[in-house]
């Protein structure tokens, strides 16, 4: 289900959390927010999502509905949420990796790379270029979600395809 | 219909397609995001889009209140129980938190059995959807030190009447939100989760037993805010009103930023 499963009847903060923590997650770093500042904005995603639910139409993809959300919490940028994590305990870091293969390397690289080269594109074309080349949502889906027309998202798509290109091989020509 | 892809170039094309899967939430943040929103109000089952968290809580709070009167013969007892263990920190002011046992039981008559059969205790564990889980419940199996000597109860509870419930005599505590050794999360979400589903069932009473639990067993527990807005709900859906209020105080002194604050002053103020 690439869009995410759409609602049942009973939708709690915790289900959908659970459905759609992951990719809210990384729309987020996805549109340029900083590591360090993911987990407070994904939250307020949530806590947005879940106050507009109003606005929300069951019979569409939730997901872009919640990137078109994503996108104003990251243009914001503001904060609801400081340093919350030392009040719910510290879980034991399991994950710590040691020193990565050279495949994860290179994985983390060619990621960054390409977070980087989004970051150089206006967030408006970003947010296009994402849920369309990543998220792989049609067009006029991604016009509803984000609330523009659909010429707009068209012509978006197109000027931030060719400036992703030129972001790529500028960062490339520099490694 | 999308696109083709082939107007961008291989290379392009091959970073799409590696990051096209997203990366996986680190564990510490997944589980905190999800006891975060987990604290956040309970929602209806049936819950509508066109209902806004504050009138679902508002519809919550103001179900049947004499009800829940009525039947709240073993609520009464229990939530002056709980009302009594809202001041973990004067318990146990500065704990250090590095030790791996859990916080033990303080020296208090264990709870009673649960009144009702526990529909919720069939449920999947929660371990199955929080990443960190599995960990944290091993090392919550056994305890792992020699039991530490029994703790002093600050204020031993003070029994209340059932209904109409006077203010709960309770000291203003000072609960620094502080991180706690409890690795078991998953233990105690899943008690937060009898406590939910209970309250969502309407069963005020049951509810109030799973929280009087949480707060016997994890008293500084990582999820002692979440237990506390789910107990101020709780009350107030017993229609113990003035508990309700006055755990809402403390809860306002003791977590002044928390989310679940405008919607449990919402609910309260909105059902007089």
């Amino acid at each position: 289900m690439p869009h995410g499963a759409t609602p049942g009847k009973s939708l709690t903060p915790e289900s959908l959390y659970q459905s759609e923590g992951q990719y809210v997650w990384n729309s987020l770093r996805r549109l340029g927010v900083r590591d360090a500042d993911l987990e407070d904005l994904t939250h307020e995603v949530f806590i947005v999502a879940l106050r507009r639910l109003p606005s929300y139409d069951p019979l569409r993809p939730i997901r872009p509905w919640l990137f078109g959300i994503a996108t104003r919490v990251a243009g914001h940028q503001r904060r609801w949420w400081r340093r919350r994590g030392e009040t719910l305990g510290e879980l034991p870091d399991v994950e710590d990796p040691g020193p990565p293969p050279d495949e994860a390397l290179a994985d983390r690289e060619q990621r960054a790379l390409l977070i980087r080269a989004l970051g150089r594109i206006k967030l408006e074309r970003r947010a296009v270029l994402i849920l369309h080349e990543l998220d792989e949502v049609a067009i006029p889906e991604i016009a509803r979600a984000l609330s523009i027309p659909l010429n707009t998202a068209y012509s978006r798509l197109r000027i931030g395809r060719a400036e992703l290109v030129a972001a790529v091989r500028r960062l490339e020509g520099r490694r | 219909m999308r696109e083709p892809v082939e107007a961008l170039p291989d290379e392009l094309r091959a970073l799409l397609e590696r990051e096209r899967e997203g990366l996986p939430i680190p564990r510490r943040a997944d589980a905190r995001l999800a006891a975060r929103l987990a604290s956040l109000p309970v929602a209806l089952p049936g819950m509508t889009p066109s209902m806004d968290l504050g009138s679902r809580l508002a519809r919550l709070l103001g179900r049947r209140l004499t009800i829940a009167l009525v039947s709240l013969g073993v609520g009464g007892g229990v939530g002056a129980r709980l009302a009594g263990r809202f001041q973990p920190a004067a318990a146990h002011p500065v704990e250090p938190q590095a030790t791996e046992t859990r916080p033990a039981r303080a020296a208090l008559p264990a709870p009673p059995p649960p009144a009702a059969p526990r529909t919720s205790s069939a449920r999947a564990p929660v371990s199955e959807t929080t990443p960190g889980a599995p960990i944290a419940r091993r090392q919550s199996a056994p305890p792992i030190a020699p039991a530490p000597p029994p703790r002093p109860v600050a204020a031993p509870p003070s029994p209340l009447p059932v209904a109409p419930a006077p203010p709960v005599a309770v000291s203003a505590p000072s609960i620094p939100p502080a991180a706690p050794a409890a690795p078991s999360i998953a233990d105690e979400r899943q008690l937060l989760e009898t406590a939910r589903v209970a309250l969502l069932r309407g069963d005020a009473s049951s509810g109030l037993e799973a929280l009087t639990r949480h707060a016997e067993e994890y008293p500084a527990g990582a999820l002692a805010e979440e237990r506390e807005s789910l107990t101020i709900q709780a009350l107030a859906q017993a229609g113990r009103r003035d508990a309700a209020e006055q755990l809402l105080h403390q809860f306002e002194a003791n977590y002044p930023k928390s989310l679940s604050l405008p919607a449990l002053r919402l609910g309260l103020s909105e059902n007089p």
